[in-house]
């Protein structure tokens, strides 16, 4: 069990690499909305951009592929900790580890750091139960941890998560595949209206662990947010839609 | 729809910088439009320096009509003479046509252009500046590059190729 509790000013999130790697207090998106800022997802070591990245639409949304290109754990905390510390409102950093040992010695190091008030811990689409166990058993320590966890696979690694120490579930995108320009298959994380009911229906796997639930994907108005709370998530994170630079209807969104 | 509203971000990033002194202005249109060049042709005849264009456009087309009168336009087959011709060359380039400038400009083997030269290179980009999602990324000398906050425009010689 985490020292440090995990809670949210409001419950309204900036999830996972909606803002890039640190908030922005002079960009277009009020920050005042949200409870937590998710940072873009971090791994051990530099990741390049995806020499085949693509953007390719479909009608409710929109499939991206990038590679998650990252400064690094260390080219990170030299290019975000001070931001970090200086930041309006709490930090989870996003942690994408290659296995336990990494996400261990991140943890650790992230404990150090002012204003962080969590790990989210970003589980890959095929990983193996037991590693996945071993990804988040590694992570616990004086922060909370979220295990983020792919939707198509809620239910299974939901119930495995359960009485694993994590202080909260959440959800990453959606992945699916299309054609490229080429006619070549391309895999990608999915965003857009279009996601909300799969979303929906893997909170609702989710909130049988017992554990609160962030419910991600497909949130595009305050009627999505809505939603995800009556299926019984806890706080709702905002992805694609923040791109736009504003929210619909922001006053409506904002927690009575 | 009619009647919706927009709301318009920007401008970001770095645009074309014209070079002081500049008298010779080639302008490549790689990217189906000249649109994105015309502000370096005006400013450039504004400054009295002569201003060509190559593209694949007839000459009445549509995508020509805002094109300043001074202009000279040329078929994307002569672009190779740009470069010598010029001393400051505005390439407007999809970020798939960027791995054939060297071959269009001579510049394989490191080689380097015989005039200043800088690249807009254009390329998706989903989050507008403002998650760092990669999906623009550039590679240049030093590092991988956004083009939403490093670029769009680059100089021809910080790019690297295929």
């Amino acid at each position: 069990m985490a020292k440090q509790d995990l809670s949210f000013r409001t419950s309204l999130l900036i999830g996972a690499g909606s803002l890039g790697f640190s908030p922005n207090p002079r960009g277009p998106v009020d920050l005042s909305l949200f409870g937590v800022f998710i940072t873009h997802p971090i791994s051990r070591r530099p990741r390049h951009a995806a020499e085949t990245r693509a953007q390719i639409q479909f009608p409710g949304g929109f499939l991206l592929h990038s590679g998650l290109p990252n400064p690094g754990f260390h080219g990170a905390l030299r290019l975000y900790a001070a931001q970090w510390a200086g930041a309006s409102l709490p930090i989870l950093v996003h942690l994408i580890p290659g296995d336990p040992v990494e996400m261990a010695g991140m943890t650790r190091a992230l404990e150090n750091l002012e204003n962080i008030g969590g790990i989210e811990l970003g589980l890959r689409d095929d990983i193996l139960p037991a590693d996945a166990l071993a990804m988040v058993q590694a992570g616990l320590g004086e922060l909370p941890l979220i295990a983020c966890i792919p939707p198509a696979r809620a239910a299974e690694l939901g119930a495995l998560l359960a009485k694993s120490g994590a202080a909260a579930l959440s959800l990453a995108p959606a992945r699916g595949r299309l054609p490229g320009a080429n006619g070549e298959m391309v895999t990608g994380r999915l965003y857009g209206p279009a996601l909300l009911p799969l979303a929906l229906e893997a909170v609702a796997c989710l909130v049988h662990t017992g554990l609160p639930v962030i419910g991600c994907g497909g949130v595009y108005t305050p009627a999505d947010a809505a939603a995800m709370r009556a299926a019984g998530a806890l706080a709702v994170g905002l992805d694609a839609v923040l791109w736009r630079g504003w929210i619909l209807e922001d006053t409506q969104t904002r927690e009575n | 729809m009619p009647g919706q509203g927009l709301t318009l971000r920007g401008p970001i990033g770095r645009g074309f910088k014209l070079p002081t002194g500049t008298r010779r202005v080639a302008l490549v249109a790689l990217g189906g439009t000249p649109a994105r060049l015309l502000p370096v042709a005006r400013q450039a005849l504004e400054k009295n320096a002569g201003v060509t264009l190559y593209a694949d456009f007839m000459p009445q087309a549509a995508a020509l009509r805002d094109l300043p009168l001074a202009a000279e336009v040329y078929p994307l087959a002569y672009a190779a003479e740009a470069a010598a011709w010029a001393d400051y060359l505005a390439i407007d380039a999809p970020i798939e046509r960027l791995a054939s400038l060297p071959a269009m400009f001579g510049l394989e083997k490191g080689r380097p252009l015989a005039c200043a030269g800088q690249v807009l290179v254009y390329t998706p980009m989903p989050c507008g500046g403002l998650a760092e999602c990669g999906m623009c990324a550039v590679r240049t000398r030093k590092k991988w590059s956004l083009a939403c906050k490093d670029g769009p425009v680059f100089d021809l010689a910080d790019l690297v190729f295929g």
